[in-house]
């Protein structure tokens, strides 16, 4: 299964957080994409989603919409952001980096979001169950 | 399979950002990206996703799930499995079958977008 992923992570196996772990990854296409119309920032942010999965802060379980596969999302808090360049600039303090993943291990897209005004370790608009948290 | 450092090290980007809008047939997705500046997300409905700009706020990309969906039922029927359509005219679907204000106020700006970048989509 795990062929068809150009990049890989190990994540906190949402299906036994407390004693496993489970392969994740990336597919080629994704970041052929990302490639091919020069996508810096996306591609550098993949650090930050690195960071998440070694650091991470806790585990929600979500759909994107009703009817739809379920699909995991890792939060953390990467203290900066790497530029092409090498530098690395402190993260904005309002944001939280949250990586989606599929039941399948596809890492679907990475990214920053603005955290919820009711619960800070929450990143805004994501309303599924917390299955774990640091 | 490589990690993260290695493949970044490998595969450094190698010219300026392009405009670009993608079609995930197995997620039924599209994403399209207008500029390249570093971004967060913002989620305005179950099917829409915003891009704004880290620096900014302003909008400059977005991410539409269940394409299909939103476009079955519209007049003149988007298909874009079928044919790569202008992006500025599945953003038109979109705020027609998105009755927030907010969407189409936004999809307004996307739409702006979308047409002088002139982009098609692309099947990922």
């Amino acid at each position: 299964m795990g062929t068809r992923w150009r990049v890989e992570f190990t994540a906190i196996d949402p299906f036994n957080p407390d004693e496993a772990v489970w392969k994740v990854g990336v597919e080629h296409a994704l970041l052929e994409s990302i490639q091919r119309y020069h996508h810096e920032s996306k591609q550098m942010a993949l650090i930050a989603a690195d960071f998440v999965f070694k650091n991470t802060d806790a585990i929600y379980r979500g759909r994107d919409r009703p009817n739809t596969t379920e699909n995991f999302v890792y939060t953390g808090f990467p203290p900066t952001v790497r530029r092409k360049s090498g530098v690395e600039v402190p993260a904005d303090k309002r944001m939280i980096f949250a990586v989606f993943v599929r039941e399948n291990g596809n890492v679907a897209c990475w990214e920053w979001r603005k955290k919820s005004d009711t619960d800070l370790r929450r990143p805004d608009g994501i309303e599924g169950e917390a299955i774990w948290r640091a | 399979m490589a990690s993260v450092e290695d493949y970044l090290s490998e595969n450094p980007i190698a010219g300026p950002f392009q405009p670009y809008c993608i079609w995930s047939r197995a997620d039924d997705t599209l994403t399209a990206h207008f500029t390249g500046e570093e971004f967060y997300s913002e989620r305005l409905t179950a099917h829409v996703t915003i891009f704004r700009s880290m620096s900014t706020d302003d909008i400059i990309g977005c991410r539409i799930k269940g394409v299909s969906e939103i476009t079955q039922d519209t007049p003149n029927r988007i298909d874009v499995q079928k044919d790569n359509r202008r992006l500025s005219v599945v953003f038109e679907a979109v705020r027609e079958t998105e009755a927030s204000p907010e969407v189409a106020e936004s999809f307004d700006e996307l739409g702006r977008l979308a047409t002088a970048a002139n982009l098609e989509t692309v099947e990922c």
